[in-house]
């Protein structure tokens, strides 16, 4: 089968006066039609950046400096404006935290739809108006005539987060980027979303990039996993593999400091330190600083991507085995 | 006796009608006072040395009576009794160290700094201006609160934004605690950190309760959190309690519908790829909220009843209060 | 957005105040590096205009009108050499230009000041106290807003008279609601920000809420606020001393200046004007450029 997207190592960089931050700094994975990626990070460990990067989104003064992105075939590094204005919106759609980022506060929800159809297709104003009602009906909203000629504020926010997501789906995008979508969310909002994108996703091939720092929420949601630390995928595989049979050190260490794989009311298990920065990494694995099992050459020379079987890929020397489960 | 004990605290927001309402009000047209029930007749006692945990969405006036437990709000209705006697009634040393008593740390690690302070400064300001400690010992007071939080004291000179998010959190955690409260109402205090941080910021929180004998009010809306750390736990809809009893029975096999619902949605790490059942529609406005039981339009389990009569906060086992008529059958 | 995500992370080794960090941030515009120059430059030279001026132009014992009018790089019959020129009474242009600037700077710095002292008492109090207070004192500041500030500095001077303290007077009122408006604004918004709950909850006292967490925190956008109207004063000022109601015609501005040539500009004698115009136009635009680099810098929304 071939992949819808393809991420082969991807460099984005910031070029700021305090020095250069590589942001994203060699991100390989692949995601096929219908797949549901979850990409797990704390803040700064680029997973919001590899996804603006998809998206073409990276603005002075950072740029992708190495790498390649090939979306359906089509490789977006290098790719013009006038070809991102084709590939934005059609082939690739962004869903945010804050949805008022998809959604201009002045206009009509229709409004905002019929345009997202129309700047790429010349169908008849009454098609895309049906289409537009059946997007929102899809995602769940409740009266979709009548919500249509509302405009954003009048929609709470987790129904905001569903217009965001319904005008997403518009043109049957190959690939949707979500980044921490339900994170300002209640809980039980939460999960009407995530469920939502998962029907969705399942019946429409729509592969999904979930970008988020919880890993409770793409556990539920996702085939497969990647964590990302310090601007590298440290480890990935399927989402069930990864949770239950850790291989990598820092992804052990975030599920052990769970509350909920800790005896109660006892100290968690927490990893020592914090993430370091970007201006200054250590040489080696980042990590290493932070890692019980880090042994001399993680802190003298980077780890690469290895495979680790059952369709796993690693970057670390000193790996848990697969068979101590957590 | 308890430390803290809410009676029957009631907060409303009043939006006055502007000058425009008021003149369409003349001209004859209906002007409606726009009132939120933030806290809707609310009782809640923390006992010394105790953890309790306070869950809620939005819209549930957690962060309101977080608020006025801390002092920082007046109850519209009701009072706070510290320690058996109302806050407002004490001469006015006692009022302040009433006060004092209770220390709020809040969720935003940035915004909760003064900017322009030197660390020194934040942590110290408010024990030499109370008098906790004199201003040759406040040096060596700043550095012992530093070290309790698990600062590096040589960092002392330095400003806010030279810090993580995870030291910001210590330095707001130090702030509070260099007053010598009894206790402390932390409002999301970890929502804003990141995983690998969170666990040692909870770790910090439970060794202080331990070498302080501290009590909590842990306002959160992240149930795992709050079940590791939390003695007892009230739930929170739409401004009132429907549901307060220790920790592990409220999260293991909880009573009130909404209680259950919130323990199904709560992302798990355990459970693996499986498909959701999301509990349907959506929080209620908290200026319209429904009729009886708040709970009643997203409830499975609604019966006529429940649209008319407020359920009332009982308790259907020894320190087990839910509000829910279900509990009237049986 | 993903920037800062990054910058959170970034911890520093030494310790780098606020102040440093601005100073810093600041010099990476070379062009705002060049304005500030500018203006050092030009409070320097008219600070030191009593010593490095060729001529003192209020002594009028060093006046000739014999030498009234003599073109830039003219000589004297004395051979004193006039760099710019002189003007209808024998005034050397430069010095003149010196002397001016300083009024002009005096001007606009002291109303400036004035005005931000009455501002800041004003819209903070009416920030935090609101209700009524805030009611009455921000009324006053629409009034005062609604109309032009030239009209109410003419009507000012008109009643009160020529007379540098006059028009100090006169800009100070036009003034001082800019910044009562601005401050309030930014204290509304301070107001709710945690660290001044921690400060409440912390029982410290309403006066030292004020001014040790609130007021510091206000000031950022006032910086600019004033820069910019440091500008508009003297630009208010020259425009005031032109339409001849500002300073006395024995005290020449570069206002007054300019309007002293303006009757000779067509016969061909554009000096007496030109050079004091030109260096206005320097002046305000030097002084903008300052403030347009505060406004980036300190403005959190445009900040990437």
């Amino acid at each position: 089968m071939s992949a819808v997207l393809e991420v082969h190592d991807l460099k984005a960089h910031f070029f700021t006066r305090r020095g250069v931050i590589a942001a994203v700094d060699g991100v390989d994975f692949s995601l096929e039609r219908g797949e549901v990626m979850g990409l797990v990070g704390e803040s700064g460990s680029g997973k919001t950046v590899t996804g603006l990067s998809i998206l073409g989104l990276i603005d002075p003064p950072g740029r992708i400096v190495a790498g390649s992105i090939r979306l359906a075939g089509q490789e977006l590094v290098g790719a013009s404006e006038e070809e991102w204005r084709m590939i934005r919106g059609r082939k690739v759609a962004m869903i945010f935290q804050d949805p008022m980022m998809t959604l201009n506060p002045v206009l009509r929800i229709d409004t905002q739809m019929m345009e997202a159809i129309l700047a790429h297709e010349a169908i008849p104003q009454e098609a895309a108006r049906q289409r537009c009602r059946d997007a929102l009906g899809r995602v769940g909203i409740p009266s979709p005539n009548e919500r249509l000629s509302a405009y954003p504020h009048q929609f709470s926010g987790g129904m905001r987060q569903r217009v965001a997501i319904a005008i997403a789906l518009l043109n049957n995008p190959e690939l949707i980027i979500a980044d921490e979508p339900t994170t300002a969310l209640d809980v039980t909002i939460q999960a009407q979303i995530v469920a939502q994108v998962q029907k969705l996703a399942a019946e429409m091939g729509t592969a999904v990039v979930w970008v988020t720092h919880d890993l409770a929420v793409v556990s539920g949601l996702a085939d497969k996993l990647a964590v990302m630390y310090a601007g590298r995928i440290v480890e990935e595989g399927p989402t069930a593999d990864v949770l239950n049979r850790p291989m990598h050190p820092y992804t052990l260490g975030l599920l052990n400091s769970l509350p909920v794989r800790n005896p109660r009311g006892r100290p968690l298990n927490q990893i020592p330190g914090a993430a370091p920065s970007l201006l200054a990494l250590p040489p080696g694995c980042p990590f290493a600083p932070r890692c019980i099992r880090a042994v001399d050459i993680c802190r003298q020379v980077a780890p690469a991507e290895t495979d680790a079987g059952n369709a796993r890929r690693l970057r670390c020397y000193n790996p848990l085995p697969a068979a101590e489960a957590a | 006796m308890n430390l803290i004990e809410a009676r029957r605290v009631s907060k409303r927001f009043v939006r006055k009608p502007d000058l425009a309402a008021k003149i369409a009000g003349m001209l004859g047209a209906p002007v409606k006072q726009a009132v939120v029930h933030a806290l809707d007749h609310v009782d809640l006692s923390v006992a010394p040395g105790e953890v309790v945990g306070l869950v809620g969405e939005s819209g549930s006036g957690k962060s309101t009576l977080g608020r006025i437990v801390a002092g920082l709000q007046d109850a519209s209705d009701g009072e706070v009794m510290f320690e058996g006697k109302d806050r407002r009634t004490l001469d006015a040393d006692a009022r302040k160290r009433a006060y004092l008593a209770v220390q709020m740390v809040f969720q935003d690690p940035m915004s909760s700094l003064n900017p322009r302070l030197r660390i020194a400064d934040i942590i110290g300001e408010a024990p030499l201006f109370h008098g906790v400690v004199g201003r040759a010992e406040a040096r060596s007071y700043v550095s012992e609160m530093m070290n309790t939080v698990g600062l590096n004291p040589a960092y002392a000179e330095r400003y806010p934004h030279q810090f993580s998010g995870g030291q910001r959190a210590r330095i707001g955690i130090a702030r509070a605690l260099a007053v010598k409260p009894r206790m402390i109402v932390a409002d999301e205090a970890i929502a804003a950190l990141d995983a690998s941080i969170q666990a040692q910021v909870i770790n910090l929180f439970m060794k202080l309760r331990t070498d302080f004998d501290l009590a909590y009010l842990f306002i959160s809306h992240d149930l795992g959190v709050v079940q590791h750390i939390a003695d007892r736990v009230a739930i929170l809809y739409l401004g009132r309690v429907v549901e307060f009893a220790a920790a592990e029975k409220v999260l293991a096999t909880p009573n009130h519908p909404y209680s259950q619902a919130l323990l199904a949605n709560m992302p798990r790490v355990e459970t693996g790829k499986h498909a959701f059942a999301p509990l349907e529609g959506e929080i209620p406005s908290p200026l319209d909220p429904p009729r009886g039981c708040h709970f009643h339009p997203r409830c499975p389990h609604a019966m006529p009843r429940c649209s008319e009569e407020v359920p009332p906060l009982k308790e259907i086992a020894p320190g087990w209060m839910s509000a829910c008529h279900l509990n009237d059958r049986a | 957005m993903a920037d800062v995500s990054i910058k959170g992370t970034l911890p520093r080794d030494q310790v780098e105040t606020p102040f440093a960090r601005f100073v810093a941030d600041y010099c990476s515009s070379w062009l705002a590096v060049a304005a500030l120059v500018v203006v050092v430059v030009l409070i320097t030279l008219s600070a030191l205009a009593p010593w490095i001026a060729p001529q003192n132009p209020y002594d009028l014992t060093q006046l000739s009108i014999f030498d009234n009018m003599l073109a830039p790089g003219e000589r004297s019959m004395e051979g004193k050499l006039y760099l710019l020129g002189t003007d209808d009474q024998g005034r050397d242009m430069l010095s003149a230009m010196f002397y001016g600037l300083k009024l002009s700077f005096f001007v606009g710095i002291v109303s400036t000041a004035v005005a931000l002292a009455i501002g800041i008492a004003a819209g903070i109090t009416a920030a935090y106290f609101g209700g009524r207070i805030d009611t009455v004192i921000m009324r006053f500041v629409d009034l005062q807003l609604s109309f032009p500030a030239i009209l109410i500095a003419l009507i000012l001077l008109a009643l009160l008279g020529k007379g540098v303290d006059k028009v100090i007077i006169a800009l100070v009122a036009v003034q001082w609601a800019y910044y009562a408006r601005t401050i309030r604004g930014g204290a509304l918004v301070e107001r709710q920000r945690e660290y001044i709950d921690a400060a409440r909850n912390l029982a410290l006292p309403s006066h030292r809420i004020i001014f040790r967490h609130l007021l510091p925190n206000c000031l950022p956008p006032l910086v600019v606020v004033a820069t910019i109207q440091v500008a508009h004063a003297i630009s208010l000022e020259a425009t005031l001393s032109f339409l001849g109601v500002g300073v006395p015609i024995t005290e020449p501005s570069l206002g007054l200046l300019i309007s002293n040539g303006y009757k000779y500009i067509l016969s061909g004698k554009y000096w007496i004007s030109v050079y004091p115009g030109l260096l206005l136009l320097l002046t305000i635009l030097a002084i903008n450029l300052v403030g347009d680099r505060l406004r980036d810098l300190l403005n959190p929304r445009l900040k990437a």
